[in-house]
């Protein structure tokens, strides 16, 4: 956009074509091509500039083109969640090699000066006259764009384009200088100069970082936008006029408005026949000193006036991929209508990021394409060697930049593939049935098949996610009331595009959440601001966006709204790391993040983070423990005798739900499936950790162990969440019951991870036992609720569907004389004194053999106050007897219940 | 100390064929971001990160040192340096017969937050402990906010070993483990078992007693020391 001073002699086809623009165009299957949709691939190359007047007062070596490319990724992600009528939005970014940055976006070939200027006369303004649309369109896209912070220095009529019903006027390419920091981290693109307003022209074009930002005003772009206008009125003409007599004239004879320095130019006669409003206008729009020049917002207002018009605002239409959860009226307003487009091309209908997403799975591959077109190539380094070196350092015949392209040429990106391989997708399957009887497919087509392949064929099959990511967006569309759907079918998958809104409705994310982050004060200091600000730079910075400004002064706000809003709760180490796959799913969308961030926490690390949280992290790992011994009595018998505890390796997994363990692309897969999980699934994500490497931890010592451990294996994160959830689902929900999980966490909950549905609406109970016995016992202890519902399954208020669950075997250990007053139905007596050999091998009996024939079944250990039953099933754990836990509280107090019996009752 | 260690990578694979082997406890404590991983990871991988993820609870490796006559094995307990993790490092400096207290030469708060390490392990920790004083970051020497002599006279106050290292550059890294080796006590009987018996003197209670005798701290033989347990 700045360009000047250095290129004043040249003819103005220099300054547009010195931009390295490849656009790419292609028509759709059957449309002619004004219907065609387009993306653009843009190439930026990222190079840090120092700005010797910024910030950073000394040369930073690790500040390169790597760190600036890492930078703009950073700051892409904002640039890609504007989602406006009047911009084009931008799509994806790809970084490669040589610190190569191609930004795609959508693009529109018609821009504005090839509108015939027929189309622009005087006469009559109406709101649909083209000027009038023009002008109104462009302040709503720049009165978006003031909204969001991205700082537009101006306008030029080739940043202006048409859609393809040719009615509607986009600013596209709006966002270089935002995405280069100012012209600090990829050296600016070049533009006309004679639409820059004066502020930015005065700069001159070596100006880059905080003092362009600063000359930048809400109303720059309102100047050029005037100059636009009188410009397609054919008022002036000012791509006929050497750059360098232009900007001397205008900053020679203008004093307060340019178009009085305009009115002495010679074409200038045509000017008269607009109205005089109008030319009032265009006089404040013009003004000089930018601050007394209309923001777009006060802009659209006057315009209207003068034109006779009140221009208000289209709401933008609901997207469930951008917009949040917006009031029920407000996404009624969109139904999709089927209209005559529809009908011949559905594919059109989607959003522009689901069809991206599409054209890449279907073998789209941007850099290939531009390679194809003869850009992006690569030439041998020893090009770059010189052929000659004179003796006073000169070098010739190199080639001057190997790696960059000159200039770009209009190019057609072959999308056709998308449009063949979904041409025979039925209709239907754009309106997936979202209320069915029970096992009605929800598609047209029977994606059964499919949905056994593994998640990574499935994540990259088009048709798949096609009708997945149809789903997911109609699914979301009716949230919250589609709840419960949305559960069951992310318990199959998520598809990739929609992560961030399935997170959040998993999350049961409502409300104002906006409103709620806005009124949190996330900049007063506060005592951990300092370990904050040694921690954010740390935080997964294998992946590029992560080290990027824009990512550490997103996780640093959200982390601070964090704690400003919990005062119960203090920042500990490893909230960073918590925080960051929720940030970066929502990168676009802060208030979201926070809200996740909050309903995440609430839900799995409840009081993880009060100031004294030993007992509640002691209460966890105990709990871990006797659900190993519970699942794996021979590896938990292992890791006791060496001494190897939970305490030395499981508090970083269960701190920071396993995101201090796994890279960001692994917690996504594995946070899929734990937010369908309670609270305590990720107790046994963390069982089949263990698992994963049983065969090294049984085969080693403590030392060895450790080892493994610290060096975390890659490990296959479906197996693990695979047998996470059978261990999950056959374990008896009171088992894993918590003293400090969250409030109403307890009680039952339906997940959706169990096939079996045994752990759905259980009435289990919950109780609460003091550390010290939690500690020193070995098995887990059961609710006399559960048992009782496990004994007679369906015989509540419960549907009928429940898969009958396994009956218990109940192991009273009390005396044969206390056994015969009265016990559980069904249970077997094994009194505790006659009951193991002094090696600890249970004595032979009839009850002892019955026991050993049920090894794997659920056990249940029981006395009168759970004197005995907790060192009975201790015994039972060492005898390699899983599936073992205690009748909490002993069957003393149930007496009188009715749920004990004389057992020759039976 | 200008000999750099011979040192093995892993976790202890190689050992010699000949000399006695000591296996040694060495915890690192010291305030966050001072650099203590990277002193572990320079000494034990030979990486440097400029970025080094911070260390939640405690993180765990070994590495071995061969001195003229013996092998001496360590396992290093990296801590978290956060000051709320502060409850659980007695679980991992419980039965250490050597600590290394880093603290940043730029930042002057984490060197008084060593001196409070300092004090805390000559109070609660094996009363024998080896402690060592890392003045990390000196390749920012133009930052340094600590003075060289004002750590070395409170190191000879206290009788620490100390050194200025750092992690990015390697200066000093190995030198202090080495020193450290050196300086930790051979002569008790344990020192005579045979090459390539690996001693744990590290946690469960049936260690308790190889241990008391392993490292010579007559007092380590107590249950206390026989940590991290489910206290």
């Amino acid at each position: 956009m700045v360009s000047f001073c250095l290129f004043f002699d040249l003819p103005p086809s220099h300054l547009v074509y010195k931009c390295s623009w490849v656009s790419a165009a292609y028509c759709v299957d059957g449309m002619s091509s004004s219907e065609a949709l387009v993306f653009g691939v843009c190439t930026v190359f990222a190079s840090y500039e120092h700005g010797g007047l910024d910030s950073y007062t000394e040369v930073d070596t690790t500040r390169n083109g790597t760190w600036a490319s890492a930078q703009i990724l950073g700051r892409f992600r904002t640039l890609a969640s504007l989602r406006h009528r009047n911009i084009c939005s931008y799509v994806d970014i790809i970084r490669c090699k040589h610190d190569r940055l191609m930004i795609i976006t959508e693009h529109h070939s018609k821009c504005l000066l090839e509108v015939p200027s027929k189309e622009f006369s005087f006469g009559a303004w109406n709101s649909c006259s083209f000027p009038v649309q023009l002008v109104a369109n462009v302040l709503h896209g720049l009165d978006y764009l003031v909204s969001r912070q991205i700082g537009l220095p101006g306008l030029t009529p080739e940043m202006i384009v048409v859609d393809e019903r040719g009615s509607n006027f986009k600013i596209r390419d709006f966002g270089s200088v935002y995405l280069s920091d100012y012209g600090t981290l990829s050296p600016l693109q070049l533009r006309d100069p004679r639409y820059c307003p004066p502020e930015v022209l005065t700069l001159g074009a070596e100006t880059t970082g905080i003092l362009f930002q600063t000359a930048v005003s809400d109303s720059s772009a309102v100047w050029s936008l005037a100059l636009i206008l009188l410009s397609v009125l054919q008022c002036i003409s000012p791509s006929t006029v050497p750059v360098k007599t232009w900007v001397t004239k205008m900053l020679t004879t203008i004093e307060t408005s340019f178009l009085e320095a305009l009115e002495s130019m010679d074409e200038f006669q045509k000017y008269t026949e607009m109205t005089e409003s109008v030319r009032g206008v265009l006089e404040r729009w013009l003004l000089l000193d930018c601050d007394d020049r209309p923001t777009p917002k006060i802009a659209l207002e006057t315009f209207g006036e003068a034109v006779r018009h009140k221009f208000e605002a289209v709401p933008e239409p609901y997207d469930p991929l951008w917009g949040r959860f917006p009031p029920v009226e407000l996404r009624c307003r969109n139904e999709t209508r089927f209209d005559k487009e529809f009908m011949r091309s559905p594919l059109l209908s989607r959003n522009t990021d689901e069809i991206y997403s599409l054209w890449k799975l279907a073998g789209g591959d941007v850099v290939s394409e531009v390679k194809a077109h003869g850009y992006a190539k690569e030439e041998p380094p020893v090009f770059s060697v010189p052929q000659i070196v004179t003796g006073d350092q000169k070098m010739l015949g190199a080639s001057p930049n190997p790696h960059r392209d000159p200039s770009g040429n209009l190019i057609t990106l072959n999308v056709e593939p998308l449009f063949d391989k979904l041409y025979d997708v039925p209709k239907e399957l754009y309106f997936p049935l979202l209320l069915r009887s029970n096992d009605a497919e929800l598609s047209a087509i029977d994606y059964s098949t499919l949905s056994k392949l593994p998640l990574a064929i499935r994540e990259t099959n088009l048709k798949y996610q096609l009708y997945r990511q149809i789903l997911f967006h109609r699914l979301l569309l009716c949230y919250p009331y589609t709840t419960a759907t949305i559960r069951k079918e992310a318990a199959l998958d998520i598809p990739p595009l929609y992560r961030s809104r399935v997170w959040a409705a998993l999350l049961e994310v409502q409300g104002d959440i906006a409103e709620k982050y806005d009124s949190i004060d996330k900049d007063s200091p506060c005592v951990s601001d300092r370990q904050i600000d040694v921690d954010i730079p740390r935080c997964h910075q294998y992946d590029a966006i992560m080290t990027s400004a824009v990512a550490h002064w997103k996780l640093r706000r959200i982390l601070k709204a964090w704690i400003a809003d919990h005062p119960q709760f203090v920042y500990w180490q490893g909230l960073d790391s918590l925080t960051t796959p929720l940030m970066y799913v929502n990168f676009h969308d802060e208030a979201l993040a926070y809200a996740c961030l909050t309903a995440f926490v609430r839900k799995y690390v409840y009081s993880f983070f009060l100031k004294d949280n030993t007992p509640v992290i002691q209460e966890y790992l105990a709990v871990f423990s006797h659900l190993l011994a519970f699942h794996d009595p021979v590896l938990s018998s292992h890791l006791t005798t060496i001494g190897f505890f939970p305490e030395l390796y499981a508090i970083p997994w269960f701190l920071t739900m396993f995101t201090h363990v796994f890279p960001l692309h692994k917690i996504f897969h594995l946070w899929d499936q734990l937010l369908l999980g309670d609270e305590s699934f990720p107790l046994f994500v963390g069982l089949s950790l263990l698992h994963q490497l049983r065969d090294r931890l049984l085969g080693n010592g403590f030392n060895e162990i450790l080892l493994i451990f610290s060096d975390f294996p890659d490990l296959d994160i479906q197996l693990c969440l695979q047998r996470a959830k059978e261990m999950f689902t056959i374990t008896p929900k009171s088992v894993t019951c918590r003293r400090y999980a969250s409030e109403n966490m307890n009680h039952t909950e339906p997940t959706a991870l169990s096939s079996s549905g045994n752990r759905q609406a259980v009435p289990t109970g919950v109780y609460e036992i003091d550390l010290e016995t939690l500690k020193t016992e070995i098995s887990p202890r059961i609710t006399w609720q559960e048992i009782h519902w496990l004994l007679n399954p369906g015989g509540g208020s419960n549907g009928t569907s429940h898969k009958r669950a396994p009956r218990p075997i109940l192991v009273d250990v009390r005396l044969q004389e206390e056994f015969l007053k009265g016990t559980f139905p069904h249970s077997m007596n094994i009194p505790f004194t006659s009951a193991f050999d002094a090696d600890g091998k249970l004595l032979s009996s009839f009850e002892s053999r019955t026991l050993e024939d049920s090894k794997g079944k659920l056990v249940v250990v029981l006395d009168g106050k759970c004197n005995y039953s907790p060192t009975f099933a201790a015994k039972l754990v060492q005898l390699g007897f899983p599936h073992v836990c205690v009748l909490h509280q002993g069957i003393d107090h149930l007496k009188t219940s009715g749920y004990v019996t004389v057992p020759n009752s039976w | 100390m200008a000999t750099a260690a011979r040192t093995s990578t892993g976790g202890g694979g190689a050992v010699p064929s000949a000399g006695k082997i000591f296996q040694f406890k060495l915890v690192l404590l010291g305030e966050a971001a001072v650099g203590k991983s990277s002193l572990v990871l320079r000494f034990v991988k030979g990486h440097f990160h400029d970025y080094q993820e911070s260390t939640i609870g405690a993180a765990f490796l070994t590495q071995t040192v061969c001195l003229d006559e013996t092998t001496v094995k360590f396992e290093i307990w990296d801590t978290a340096g956060q000051e709320r993790y502060h409850s659980l490092a007695p679980m991992y400096y419980r039965g250490a017969q050597a600590a290394i207290i880093v603290y940043d030469i730029t930042n002057h708060e984490s060197f008084n937050k060593a001196k409070a390490w300092v004090r805390e392990l000559q109070r609660q920790a094996n009363p024998n402990i080896v402690i060592s004083l890392a003045g990390n970051k000196a390749d920012l020497a133009n930052k340094r906010m600590v003075e060289y002599e004002e750590a070395q006279s409170y190191a000879e106050e206290q009788g620490l070993l100390f050194m200025e290292t750092s992690a990015k550059t390697a200066m000093n890294v190995n030198d202090i483990f080495l020193a450290i080796a050196k300086k930790l006590p051979k002569t008790d009987p344990a020192g005579s078992r045979n090459p390539g018996q690996t001693v744990n003197v590290n946690t469960a209670a049936q260690n308790v007693e190889a241990k008391s005798s392993c490292c010579g701290g007559s007092t380590g033989a107590t249950p206390a020391n026989a940590a991290p347990t489910r206290t």
